[in-house]
This record gives C-alpha cells, structure tokens and sequence, in this order.
C-alpha cells in the first residue's frame, strides 16, 4: 500500500531494514503460514517453540546481513546462523522429521517476505528485483545447509541404530562361574565380528570368566576376514588370561577353513556345545558326576574314615594314599593341585 | 575442537606426549576406545621410530573428514633424518622373538586404515597414517 | 615428569605386586625394570605379579620390557604374571603381531595370586595360613574402582 501514512518504508535499507522494522508482523505471519499448512507436525514442536525458533531465525538473518554489509551466505558474519541452522536441522533429525518438512520450513519464509518487499519497494523496480535476488540467494543457501546437516544427522541416527542392533544379536551368557558362552547366530560379516569380539572381550573382564565357548552351530558360511577375526578373537582372550573353546564347527565350514589354509591348530574345537561345556568345567577343575554316585563316594568316604578312627584308637597307623590326602583335606593346608581335580561339582572355598 | 595439532619429537619424553595428544584427539574425533587405544599406540610406535632413528622430527595430528561427512584422525611423522634405505624391508620385517629391532612398520600399518610411507636416504622420512570413524 | 618411583612396588608374602596406574615414559619403564630387579634381590621374593589393568596401552616397547622383566626375574629364581590386560590392549597388541614372549597373562589379581601358588608353589611365607594376607589383598585389588 503505498501510502504517506504507511510504516517507515526505508529509502536506503533492504530487506535487513524490512525485517528489522515489521519483524513482529512477519513472524506472526511466519508462523501462521507454517502452522496452517499440511506439514505441520504439532506433535513434534509447540507453536511457542516454534515462535521462539523462527523468532531468533530470522534476527540472526537480519543482523547477519547488516553486519556483513550485505555479503552472500559464504561472509563470516553468517557464521552464527549457520551454526543455528545445523543445530535446527540435527534435532529436526533427532525427531523424526523428513526432509521436505525440514526444507520447507526455512523456504516458506520467502512467502511471507516477497509480498512485504514488494509493498516496500513499491515504484522502485530495480531495487525490488535486487532485493528479491539477494534475499533468494540467502534463502536457498539457507534451505541447502539444513538439507545437508539433516541429511548427515540422520546417517549418523542410522548408524549409531545399527551398532546397538548388532551387539544385541550376539549375547554373551554365563553358562557357570567363569564360564561363559557366546552363541553366533547367522551370516557374519567383517563389522558384526568385530563388534562380537570386543563385546565378549568386554564381558569376560567384566564377569572374571576364564573360559570363553564360541558356539558357531548357527553360522552357514565363512569367509577368510570373519575366520581371521575367530583367530584374533581367540588370541586376544588368551593374551588377557581367557581361554576360548570353538564348538559347533559344522562339516561344510571345516571344509571352507582348510582350503582357505586357515590354522585352527591353536584353538580347542569340539562338535558340539555341550562337550564344550564339559570340557570347560574340567578346565575349571569340576567334574560331572551323577547324583548317585555322588551319594555312593560320600558313604564309602565316610565308612572309610569309621573304620580309620577305630584303627587308630586302636593303635595302628594308616599310611594309604587315600587316607593320607583325606587328612590333609581336614587340616585345610592347601594341597596339590591333583587333588583339586577330584573335587566335586560345587567348588570348594 | 583444534583441527591440527603439531607436536615436536626431541626426547623420549616427547614420544608419550605425542601418544597422549593423539589419543585425545582420536576422543575428540569421536573415534571408539578401541580405535584410541590403536591410535595411541601407532603414535607411539611411529614417535618412537623418530626420536631413534633420525633423533629429531615431529608429528602432525589432524582431524579430517571425507566427501560423505565421515570423521577421521590423520597423523603424520615427519623427520629430516637418515631415511629408509630399503622401504620394502622395512614393511617386511616384523617383531621377531626376543630383542628383535626392527620398526614396527607392518604392525602399525594393521593399527591402521590408510598407510603411507616417503623415505629417502639423507633427506629424510615420512610416515602418514588415517584412521575413520 | 618422569618419576619412575611414582609406581608402588607392594611386598605380600613372596610375592612383589606391580600396581601400574599412570602412563609411562619409555625411562619410567626402564627405571620400573631395575627396581622390580634390585626389589627382588633385596627382599628375596619369588613371585612377581604386575598390574596392568589401569594400563591404556601397551607399545612393542612396554611388551620388550615385560618380556626382559619375566626374563631376568625367572634367572633371579622368581616367576612373573601380568594381570588385567584391557580388552582394547589385547586386540591391538595382536595386531601388532606382539607376542609377549616369556611372560604369563591372566586375568586379575585373584587368578594370578592362584597361578604363582598353583603352578609355582609361591605363597605367602611358610606357616602362615594360605587364605591369608595374600588373599585379603587380592579382595582389596578387586574392590579397587
């Protein structure tokens, strides 16, 4: 409306003047267009908050191209709404935007700008075609950054989601004191191994384990990288103290392993899990032995040991190996360690 | 966050100093600990290459980043001292039993994503190594 | 700095326990090894157990030295166990294609208290109870944050 009694039009100003002066009418406008269109998202944001954003938006742009003198987006002086819009497009990211609602946003604003320039510059078409380019080109470069910073965000979204997928595909479980089992289940490849080997690193230190099972039953193929990732696997748990026992190694793999001349000559296999299992509780120095015979050893031990007492309150000396290692046992001294292999399931104190 | 960090390689000292920056930096990259950890160590190997063989030089740290936005860690160890006369050897020997010499080079190139290596015999050498994120 | 004396070198019963908790230059390293040496000649241990579950790297330098040290001790009739590896140690140590010859890893204090008496017959001193001072360290090492 061009007009005496109009709002100050600015004669020498641009569009940083235009902003300055009818800021308040341009938000409202602003965020009356945002909020009426289809892409609004008013469960994601507040219509306070997203009058405080675009508020701060658009100061930082007028001060930004009065500050720099009217340069382009590149200038210094736009540093600070550069680091703005990243910081808008990641937490759009982080909430689950899409990108066209994360572009539009920024480019909705020419809307509501264009029409106020054109009353501004009303008479004047060489100043209004000049405005309208430059506040455009600020625009456009605007809507890029938050495009690229989006974009970025969410990659990195992605990626961290998949590295949570991957470690809790492959579960570390204590089988037994100091035992633990790690099942592998499905096709391996480079990263999941490595995300596998620092995971069960990780869980033996943390659960003092000193026997590892590596169950690959549920593996179907392997490559030269994934079984050079066992080895290292394997060696870096001996080196902390942990010995590793590979089970589950099917005919086809066995196979693959050979030709592919890889040497497994350091590592202990077993077929089956389970004799990975025993096994490790022999290591351990357990063994497994059934209830019965439990209870049959228990009464001839202390049948054995009656009739030792009546000996001896008799007089005569009993030197066999058996009562020998029974006496020591009852004392407490710590004995050798053949004898530690013939304790029960529960180990002693 | 520093882009580039320089550190000088003089004393024995100085080859913890350039491990411990390094290690920071690696932090600071966003690089996981087991990456730092592997980075700590190919600075100190690299570092101490430096302060032995050619008595003084230095290592450059720098954060870079690829054309996808994927976040990395460039060091560079640089000496004017004697030079490598047979690179190919030296990439060749590995940590033998005992008091093996040697440089540790295969080993730190396996630390490592990306490995170069410019010597020349009384100019001086040039080791850069990237790891990404 | 450089202070070689910083790391403690405790005595409990005949075993010398190495708690490493700062990174080490390579002189620090060096004046540990002449230390742990002259202590086992001093006191007449005959276990040596380092700790270096505090330690964020190990370099072929450091692996060399643990190597010498398991080395020289086993000449002075003392055995050695290192203890508490990191994981993210152990999987660069093996890229680096570092064996660390000579020298016997274990888990923790508890596993290596139990090596040096299992395997070695080094213990606490004759007559004292087995599940004694060594052990209650062992429990006090654990415990340590």
């Amino acid at each position: 409306m061009a007009d005496e009694s109009a709002p100050t039009k600015t004669k020498e100003g641009g569009v940083e003047e235009l902003i300055a002066t009818r800021r308040d009418e341009i938000l409202n406008l602003w965020i009356q267009e945002r909020s009426e269109s289809d892409e609004f998202r008013d469960e994601l944001i507040s219509k306070k908050e997203l009058r405080a954003q675009s508020r701060r938006l658009i100061e930082m742009l007028a001060g930004a191209i009065r500050d720099s003198t009217r340069a382009e987006f590149e200038d210094a002086a736009f540093n600070d709404l550069r680091a703005y819009l990243n910081e808008l497009a990641h937490t759009r990211a982080v909430k689950g935007y899409t990108p066209s609602e994360n572009a539009t946003y920024i480019l909705s604003l020419r809307n509501v700008i264009m029409p106020l320039l054109a009353e501004e510059f009303e008479g004047r078409a060489d100043a209004l075609v000049r405005e309208m380019n430059y506040f455009t080109r600020l625009l456009d470069r605007m809507g890029l950054v938050m495009v690229d910073t989006f974009i970025r965000s969410r990659e990195e979204i992605i990626r961290q989601q998949r590295a949570d997928m991957m470690e809790l595909s492959t579960p570390v479980i204590k089988v037994w004191d100091k035992i633990l089992t790690m099942p592998i289940i499905g096709t391996l490849d480079s990263r999941r191994a490595q995300v596998m080997m620092e995971s069960l690193l990780q869980k033996i230190v943390e659960s003092g384990s000193t026997i590892a099972i590596l169950d690959i039953t549920g593996v179907r193929t392997m490559d030269t990288l994934v079984a050079n990732h066992l080895i290292k696997t394997v060696t870096a748990a001996r080196l902390m103290g942990a010995r590793c026992i590979l089970t589950g190694v099917s005919p086809a793999i066995a196979q693959t392993m050979v030709q592919l001349g890889i040497d497994l000559s350091q590592i202990t296999t077993r077929a089956q899990m389970s004799d990975g299992i025993k096994l490790a509780l022999e290591m351990s120095g357990r063994a497994v032995v059934s209830a019965k015979a439990l209870s049959q050893i228990a009464s001839a031990h202390s049948a054995a040991a009656q009739k030792a007492a009546a000996l001896a309150a008799h007089g005569r000396v009993i030197t066999s190996e058996n009562q020998r290692r029974d006496e020591q046992g009852a004392s407490g001294s710590s004995s050798t360690s053949s004898a530690r292999r013939n304790s029960l399931l529960e180990p002693e104190s | 966050m520093p882009q580039s960090r320089l550190i000088a390689l003089e004393t024995e000292h100085d080859i913890a100093v350039a491990r411990g920056e390094a290690r920071t930096m690696a932090a600071q990259v966003g690089l996981r600990l087991v990456d730092q950890t592997r980075i700590a160590t190919v600075a100190s190997e690299l570092a101490r290459n430096v302060v032995k063989y050619a008595g003084r030089g230095r290592m450059i740290a720098h954060a870079v980043e690829d054309a996808g936005g994927r976040r990395g860690l460039r060091l560079v160890f640089e000496d004017t001292g004697p030079g490598i006369p047979d690179i190919s050897a030296a990439m060749r020997d590995g940590f033998s039993t005992g008091r093996g010499l040697g440089k540790g080079l295969p080993g730190s190139k396996r630390l490592v994503d990306e490995f170069e290596i410019e010597s020349e015999v009384g100019r001086g050498t040039r080791v850069t190594v990237v790891r990404w994120t | 700095m450089a202070d070689g004396s910083r790391i403690p070198i405790l005595k409990v019963g005949r075993v010398l326990i190495v708690p490493i908790q700062v990174d080490m230059d390579d002189r620090m390293v060096i004046q540990l090894q002449e230390r742990i040496l002259s202590e086992l000649e001093r006191t007449g241990a005959r276990g040596v157990l380092i700790d270096i579950s505090l330690l964020e790297m190990v370099d072929s330098f450091i692996g060399r030295v643990l190597s010498d040290i398991a080395a020289m001790a086993r000449i002075m009739d003392a055995r050695t166990v290192v203890v508490g590896m990191q994981p993210a140690v152990a999987i660069t140590l093996v890229e680096l294609g570092l064996e660390l010859r000579g020298v016997d890893t274990v888990l923790n204090v508890d596993e290596g208290i139990k090596l040096l008496r299992d395997e070695f017959g080094i213990g606490d001193a004759e007559g004292a109870s087995p599940q004694g001072e060594l052990s209650a360290f062992a429990s006090e090492q654990i415990n340590r944050p």
